[in-house]
């Protein structure tokens, strides 16, 4: 029942892809003087191919018993909560990176997400983050001259800031 | 000979190139043998801080850790039965069983040589083919041809990582919507930007790359976790070397498995996965004793080995002759051409002679240096792979993050990233290709351009895919594929039913 829910769900996602993308084609289907097709046949084609080919597979995984590739699905029993912090983290260390800056979000985001993977020695953890954050910063702004974003917010922006200028 | 010591003579005149050649050697070797973490990884990770690199350096440095790579994945699968890539698959059926004989030095040290075997075989091939196939596309090859190659591409990639036909088709497909995105190349009308503006430039295939590829195993290793123990228990592993004796028995195994993996490389989107199974394949199917295979046979680490190096020769033909990347590494490449405003294709042979010739001898010296360096470089993969994961992703993540950023100081392609990442994530678990999609990403512009560049010059006729020769039969290659993996889909829906 599970597996067929799962099925369920994964038709609606790639057809309701495809079709969102076949109906918004019509939103640029202006004529081209050039090119008789203009700029709407080749996306709505594939969008097309798209909807047929989930449909295919739909009705495959309906009408036909689980096959071995069906059950070649990576599947694991780890509990979900356990697995939160490891998409979580990244996700709040790139919608903060413009606002806490690379520099200060770095040495936040090494060692928080290297404890939430497991890392349970505080001293160990802070001093390889250290090193590793510190060989990223020098080697990027020092020597590559990457202008990462210093943040906005206020604290996080002088830090930063000071820190470029201490570098140069 | 000229052209050969002109590419010894520009990576010998600097220092820098030596030591770029040595750092992609071990880089290659390293993040080829932690699995998840492909040499693939590793150059989507450096692909944007190649700008600062001349292109032949940049290319000599994808070249050598392409060869390294594809060795550096059978150490994992001989010693802990997990392939650092598709393409060491085969080799775990035989190397993991020697490992668990005690036989883990002998498995090793044949894949350290058969390695470097296939590799040169198909450095050799690829010296004498490029050239001559490049100057055959220069006067054949136009926008049908260009169009009908990267049909067939698509129609044979199409199921290549994926659990099952449709998915690869549906992977690959969303891969070419994904292309459309940003201003059309004829019109430049703009497609699904919804008005933002850092999607009216399309949305690049650094981060989506980055995403699919390292992000999302930065998020299936964090979750699930390496067993530091088993990685422990063979960090003292040697390498003992096959005897002469052993080789001349093989010697038919070994050209086969070369000629082999030279020709599936040379198919666009396969490359050393298909190159490794055939070869693999073969070798049990003419042995003497097929029952041995998978009990830990060295004739199947041989050809398996020997088969999926010799692919690396092969991949380079069409990605520097026609422009068609034959994997995702070949595809890296192809980027590294996009980001220097180079154009590969017919005229890179005659345009770009000693940036290629340099390639060519840095894979061919790569090749060379996985036989003398192999069991140094064994030793020191295996020490490495005692780095913990929870300090490896954080910094795998920020390196990925950096790479993404720097490419146009934009956080939006950071966000595209981390999205594609998590999509990758959800996608190679539900059985899609992440590879099928990153390749539509790429071959998309590509294709349509040369499609719209077709239907101009035909006036609209659709006959001139069949009227010329080579692009009728890319056309019709591609859709007899399709036809294949159609067949024999409904094949197995109709087993499935019966019983």
């Amino acid at each position: 029942m599970n597996r067929q829910k799962t099925y369920l769900g994964e038709f609606i996602v790639t057809f309701g892809i495809g079709l969102v993308a076949f109906l918004q084609s019509f939103s640029f289907d202006d004529p081209i003087e050039l090119y008789r097709y203009g700029a709407n046949c080749w996306p709505a084609a594939i969008a097309i191919s798209m909807m047929v080919c989930s449909l295919c597979l739909f009705l495959y995984r309906r009408y036909v018993p689980a096959s071995s590739a069906d059950t070649e699905e990576e599947e694991d029993h780890i509990p979900f909560r356990r697995r939160i912090p490891v998409f979580v983290i990244p996700i709040i260390f790139v919608l903060l990176l413009p606002y806490i800056g690379f520099y200060a979000g770095i040495l936040i985001f090494l060692p928080v997400y290297a404890w939430f993977l497991g890392q349970r020695n505080i001293r160990k953890t802070l001093s390889v983050c250290f090193l590793i954050a510190a060989l990223i910063i020098v080697v990027f702004t020092k020597y590559l001259f990457v202008p990462f974003p210093v943040g906005t917010w206020p604290g996080f922006y002088e830090f930063n800031s000071a820190l470029v200028a201490f570098l140069y | 000979m000229e052209h050969m010591l002109m590419g010894l003579q520009y990576l010998f005149s600097d220092p820098f190139n030596i030591v770029l050649f040595l750092a992609a050697l071990f880089g290659g070797m390293f993040f080829g043998a932690v699995p998840g973490i492909s040499v693939t990884t590793l150059g989507a990770i450096l692909l944007p801080f190649t700008v600062y690199l001349t292109p032949a350096q940049a290319l000599m440095v994808y070249g050598v850790m392409y060869c390294s790579g594809t060795y550096g994945g059978a150490i994992m699968a001989i010693l802990f039965n997990i392939p650092g890539a598709a393409e060491n698959a085969p080799t775990a059926f035989d190397g993991y069983p020697l490992t668990k004989q005690g036989k883990a030095g002998l498995a090793i040290g044949a894949a350290v040589t058969c390695s470097a075997i296939g590799g040169l075989m198909s450095c050799i091939g690829m010296m004498l083919g490029t050239d001559a196939i490049a100057r055959w596309a220069i006067v054949s090859f136009g926008p049908p041809e260009m169009f009908a190659v990267i049909f067939c591409g698509c129609a044979l990639a199409s199921t290549m990582g994926a659990s099952s036909t449709l998915k690869g088709w549906l992977s690959l497909a969303f891969g070419l919507l994904l292309a459309t995105v940003g201003a059309d190349p004829v019109g430049g009308i703009f497609r699904y930007t919804y008005g933002s503006v850092g999607l009216m430039g399309g949305i690049s295939f650094i981060p989506l790359l980055l995403g699919f590829f390292s992000i999302s195993e930065v998020f299936s290793n964090a979750s699930i976790g390496v067993s530091k123990e088993s990685i422990k228990a063979y960090s003292n592993v040697g390498v003992e070397f096959p005897s002469l004796r052993t080789f001349w028995q093989q010697r038919v195994n070994i050209l086969r498995s070369a000629g082999c993996g030279f020709c599936c490389g040379m198919l666009p989107g396969l490359g050393a996965t298909l190159a490794a199974f055939m070869s693999y394949g073969f070798a049990r199917s003419t042995s003497k004793h097929p029952e041995r295979f998978g009990k830990g046979e060295l004739a199947g680490v041989i050809a398996s080995e020997t088969g999926n190096n010799a692919a690396t020769g092969g991949a380079m033909i069409p990605m520097l002759a026609l422009g068609l990347p034959g994997g995702s590494t070949t595809a890296l490449m192809l980027s590294v051409f996009l980001l220097h405003g180079l154009e590969p294709g017919p005229l890179i042979m005659t345009q770009q002679t000693q940036m290629v010739w340099a390639v060519f001898m840095a894979m061919f010296l790569a090749n060379c240096s996985i036989l003398g360096l192999g069991y140094v470089a064994s030793k020191t993969v295996t020490s490495l792979l005692r780095i913990p994961t929870s300090f490896l992703m954080p910094f795998i993540f920020v390196l990925s993050c950096i790479g993404t950023y720097a490419l146009r100081n934009s956080v939006f392609d950071v966000c595209i990233m981390l999205v594609a990442g998590l999509f990758g994530f959800l996608v190679k678990r539900h059985g899609y290709s992440a590879a099928g999609i990153v390749l539509g990403s790429i071959l998309g512009s590509l294709g349509e351009s040369a499609f719209a560049k077709t239907m101009q010059m035909s006036d609209y006729d659709w006959t001139i895919f069949l009227t010329r020769p080579f692009c009728a039969f890319f056309i019709g290659a591609g859709f007899l594929s399709l036809g294949i993996i159609a067949y024999r889909s409904l094949k197995s829906i109709r087993v499935a039913t019966h019983h």
